[in-house]
């Protein structure tokens, strides 16, 4: 039997084992999911690259909508971190083209209803406008020609095979970007030949686009046809590559017509495609003109120069624009740094400091606003030495976790503007709850639960706890921390088992976290229990009686003189198993040799054993009388087996054999067969017959 | 001691210790509500306030405000197939989450006009980590607003009739990779492709939605994950949910722990607990039974 232990234990051993395991899945064709932390971040350049060139693609197409939606999307691409910059500055510039062709089309629209309007007026300040559009345009397209190279360069394009998906992809987005570079052209083409439109209509008209509907009309040159407007030639310069912000610079040109100069042309120089000077041209075509450089802390700058021909002129010259002039703007830097505890809580202040400088210098007097989360919080000025500080309180509702601080310093003068952030890490002081019940409890009977709760080594003050147990809910104030309620156990007819008690704390201030304890409390009711234990007492022993009736019913019937037997000598009743009822001694003490067969019929072992039993006590007899060795009451077979058999010569061995097949048929289960009677019979009569002395 | 006695004194420690063990240690199989690993169900548990069954029997007599989410990862009998039906037809919402295990078996038997395709969902430009975490933006009634959807090893659906609204469908840059290949193959069905769509049937509606794994603990805060199964979860309002586990892949410590379960839920019992005193006290006596 014990050697089936270890077999026990060791499947339970290889189930755990197992079982802490990864889990077995089910068959499925593939993978179901991964784990997202462990799992590789890729960037399909391809696929990146296409996606892009879909978006310069549908810009030909008009579809403006979908551009915008795919653009909004952008956040969803999973990139690389030393790429993301990069491909957020490509994505901001794509999104300007896209705007400004958009806006190039609706002027194009509205050109073309004004002019079949004949609203001279009108469509005059839509070219203007239009211009201005395809000036930026031109230039923000220059930008993202620039940056998709940069792009190309940083996905390795250059250094992949000749006809690989990536090369093909590269190839495909400057494709797209030459299809909107085309599209803007056709604009281009168009509005001058919309100004040559307009030419006409004004010349009908008697109107000038730009000044006053038919008060310099008689200026133009009616009824010319405007087919024979001649093309026109801008340039522009400046004397200076480089110009501080607010500085000026000083811009000149010429305008002409088939290399003669035009005189008294009006001029407009765009600056990064916005109006920003006029200028007439002089006798022989050339302008100069001084340029006030804005406050604008990008560089470079792009600037044009574009001649729209009056009214009067509509019929006779055709727009143009200068190739770009390209300014270097200068100005100086503004560094931030911000300063913030790591860690703040809701409803406490929160102390924020700063300084501002300028290629190492303080900055003093620059105006800083500081925004958590978006919000304004304050908006201070730097001091001599460049610092500022800022106090301010956490939203007592706050969620926990990161939020975002951000500050943001006004340019000034030659001072560009600057800012830093910092992530403000939202936490709630944890609160440690301590829970004190019995770990047992009667049914019926009070059962207290006490406890604390406290923050760090600090009890909570007023602090609202509520405890559940099985059955029922306690909400009661800790004013000092510390919090005891009882529950009454009724009486009922639950035996035993496990309760929880849960307890909550909710703090008053708003930056401790809510804390929770539980406990489990085992529940006996004593008085169910023991009734049970004494049923199932009482059920056993009735189990056990109605068995040893059946065993004496079974012996009986099987000796077929037990119900009838005589009176004789008391003797013990063997269990119903054929197991032995006690002591042989003490039946040997008390048996008389003549009643010794009917002791034995009535000592409840079977028919079988008995014979075996009854041939046993027959040589005990004759060894006892031969050796002189009673069978004392407290004798096993055994023990007088080992008393006698010194004296028994040469019958000691079939009395050992005898002993034996008594003991087997007192103890063993299995019950005496054929031989074991007909050796037991031999043995007993041998004995006799050895020792001299007459058998059963 | 004598090693007879010693042996059963250690072996019964054993098994004891062992039991404590495997009852303590958190399952760790996929979906599980009780596995607070990165394949659990515990943070949508908590956020949903939701339950598991062991068994579509468990299922609620009025089901017209449950719903019930079957993540069909083995096959369904008859009985359970019946149940579905049942609690669909009487008012329930059913979640079909499946990828690649049996939800098609669940919408044949349903009648459902949508199915599983049952092979691998890719998106290189819109997604989460890489190609097989698409994130799908194009979200209709009732995930408007919820924010974009991250999936992992998903699928698609097919529609085949006009009673399925589709809600969430993938990017066009998103394609099934038919072939195997992880790339886009001149056969590959391209996007946008659907990815949950729901039906009415009876007094209840079933909602199919090809990534169960938009659930677990580790994708639930990703993106609008965990707002959009609150949704899916509460259509119509608050709702009671229910998490069938009888239908998830099973590790070899979860069928421990179904045991250990079984046998504690019976010793829980007012039988139980009487049986388990008489077991005791007949053991304690026994020497004193052997004596007398």
């Amino acid at each position: 039997m014990t050697a089936r232990y270890p077999f026990l234990v060791a499947p339970l051993m290889l189930m755990l084992l197992t079982g802490l395991q990864a889990p077995v899945r089910a068959q499925l064709d593939f993978t179901p999911h991964e784990e997202p932390s462990t799992a590789p971040n890729i960037m399909d350049a391809y696929s990146l690259l296409s996606y892009y060139a879909d978006i310069f693609r549908l810009i030909p197409e008009s579809d403006y909508d979908h551009i915008r939606e795919l653009l909004a999307r952008y956040n969803l691409i999973s990139l690389p971190s030393n790429v993301r910059s990069l491909f957020g500055q490509y994505t901001e510039q794509t999104s300007r083209v896209s705007d400004e062709v958009e806006e190039i089309e609706r002027l194009a629209d509205e050109t073309s209803r004004l002019l079949d309007q004949n609203n001279a007026q009108g469509a005059n300040q839509t070219l203007h406008d239009a211009a201005i559009a395809i000036a930026k345009a031109k230039i923000q397209l220059k930008d993202v020609k620039s940056t998709t190279v940069s792009i190309g360069n940083s996905l390795g394009v250059p250094k992949t095979p000749e006809g690989s998906p990536a090369r093909m992809a590269y190839a495909e987005l400057e494709g797209s970007v030459q299809s909107v570079e085309d599209l803007i052209d056709y604009y281009l083409r168009l509005f001058l030949a919309y100004r040559e439109r307009l030419s006409g209509i004004s010349g009908q008209n008697g109107t000038v686009p730009g000044g006053t509907n038919g008060t310099n009309g008689s200026g133009g040159i009616n009824g010319t046809n405007p087919t024979y407007a001649s093309p026109t030639s801008l340039t522009l310069t400046s004397n200076a590559s480089e110009v501080w912000v607010g500085g000026s610079v000083q811009l000149s040109g010429s305008l002409t017509c088939n290399g003669t100069g035009l005189g008294g042309k009006g001029i407009t120089v765009l600056f990064n495609g916005e109006s920003a000077v006029s200028a007439v041209t002089g006798p022989d075509g050339s302008y100069t003109c001084l340029l006030a450089i804005p406050f604008l802390y990008e560089s470079p700058a792009y600037l044009f120069a574009l001649y729209i021909p009056s009214a009067d002129d509509g019929s006779l010259y055709r727009s143009s624009m200068s190739e770009p002039l390209v300014l270097t703007l200068l100005f100086n830097n503004t560094s931030v740094e911000l300063v913030s505890p790591p860690v703040s809580y809701p409803g406490k202040d929160v102390t924020v400091t700063g300084k501002v400088t300028s290629g190492g210098m303080p900055q003093e007097g620059r105006s800083i606003r500081i925004y958590l989360d978006g919000s304004l919080l304050d908006a201070p000025a730097s001091g001599p030495d460049g610092s500022f500080v800022t106090t301010f309180t956490i939203d007592p509702s706050a969620a926990t976790g990161s939020h975002y601080l951000y500050a943001e310093v006004s340019p000034s003068g030659v001072y560009a503007g600057g800012s830093a952030s910092r992530t403000l890490r939202v936490e709630r002081v944890p609160v440690n709850v301590s829970l004190s019940c019995p770990p047992f409890a009667l049914i019926p009977s009070t059962v207290v639960i006490s406890g604390s709760a406290y923050a760090g080594t600090a009890p909570l003050t007023n602090a609202t706890v509520t405890v559940n147990m099985t059955g029922g809910s306690r909400t009661l104030l800790a004013e000092n921390g510390s919090f005891s309620v009882g529950f009454e156990l009724p009486p009922s007819l639950w035996i035993a088992g496990y309760h929880t008690v849960s307890v909550s704390v909710y703090p008053a201030e708003p930056w401790y976290a809510d804390g929770d304890a539980k406990a489990t409390i085992f529940i006996v009711n004593p008085v169910v229990a023991a009734g049970t234990a004494v049923l199932a007492f009482a059920g056993l022993l009735f189990f056990r009686r109605v068995r040893r009736l059946g065993g004496e019913n079974d012996s009986g019937s099987g000796a077929g003189s037990d119900s009838g037997s005589p009176a004789g000598p008391v003797v013990s009743q063997a269990p119903a198993d054929g197991s032995a009822p006690e002591g042989m001694g003490q039946i040997m003490a008390h048996i008389p040799v003549m009643n010794m067969a009917n002791a034995v019929r009535a000592s409840g072992l079977s028919q079988g054993r008995q014979k075996v039993i009854a041939s046993y006590l027959s040589a005990v007899r004759s060894v006892s009388s031969f050796a002189g060795v009673p069978m004392s009451p407290d004798m096993t077979l055994n023990e007088f087996l080992r008393a006698a058999e010194p004296k028994l010569n040469g019958t000691a061995l079939a009395f050992r054999n005898l002993t034996y097949l008594a003991e087997k048929s007192l103890y063993s289960c299995e019950a005496p067969n054929v031989d074991d009677l007909s050796a037991a019979d031999d043995y007993a009569r041998y004995v006799a017959e050895r020792l001299g002395i007459g058998g059963s | 001691m004598e090693a007879r006695k010693l042996l059963p004194a250690l072996t019964l420690a054993v098994v004891m210790s062992l039991a404590l063990l495997v009852w303590y240690f958190p399952p760790t199989g996929d979906f599980r509500i009780d596995n607070p690993f990165w394949n659990g169900l515990t943070d949508f548990r908590e956020r949903n306030n939701a339950a598991g069954i062991t068994s579509l029997a468990d299922l609620p007599a009025d089901p017209g405000n449950s719903t019930l989410i079957v993540i069909p990862y083995v096959p369904l009998n008859g009985s359970a197939l019946s149940a579905i039906r049942q609690f669909v037809v009487q008012g329930g919402v059913l979640l079909i989450m499946d990828d690649y295990g049996y939800g098609n078996q669940v919408l044949e038997y349903l009648g459902a006009e949508m199915r599983f395709t049952g092979e691998r969902l890719m998106d290189p430009i819109f997604n989460y980590r890489n190609a097989m975490f698409p994130r799908a933006s194009d979200l209709s009634y009732p995930l408007n607003g919820t924010g974009d959807i991250a999936l992992n090893h998903a699928t698609s659906l097919t529609v085949s009739g006009g009673s399925v609204s589709v809600i969430v469908r993938s990017s066009e840059f998103s394609f099934l990779d038919t072939d195997g290949n992880s790339a886009r193959s001149a056969g590959d069905p391209s996007g946008p492709l659907p990815v949950a769509g729901y039906q009415k049937l009876g007094d209840g509606c079933v909602i199919a939605v090809a990534d169960p794994s938009i659930i677990i603990n580790s994708m639930a805060g990703v993106d609008g994950n965990s707002l959009a199964a609150g949704r899916l979860v509460n259509l119509d309002g608050s709702r009671q949910v229910i998490i069938d586990q009888s239908h998830l892949p099973k590790a070899p410590l979860d069928d421990a722990k179904l045991v250990l379960a079984v046998l504690h839920a019976a010793a829980s019992t007012q039988a139980g607990s009487l049986a388990l005193i008489t077991l005791i006290a007949t053991l304690t006596t026994l020497p004193l039974w052997r004596r007398s």
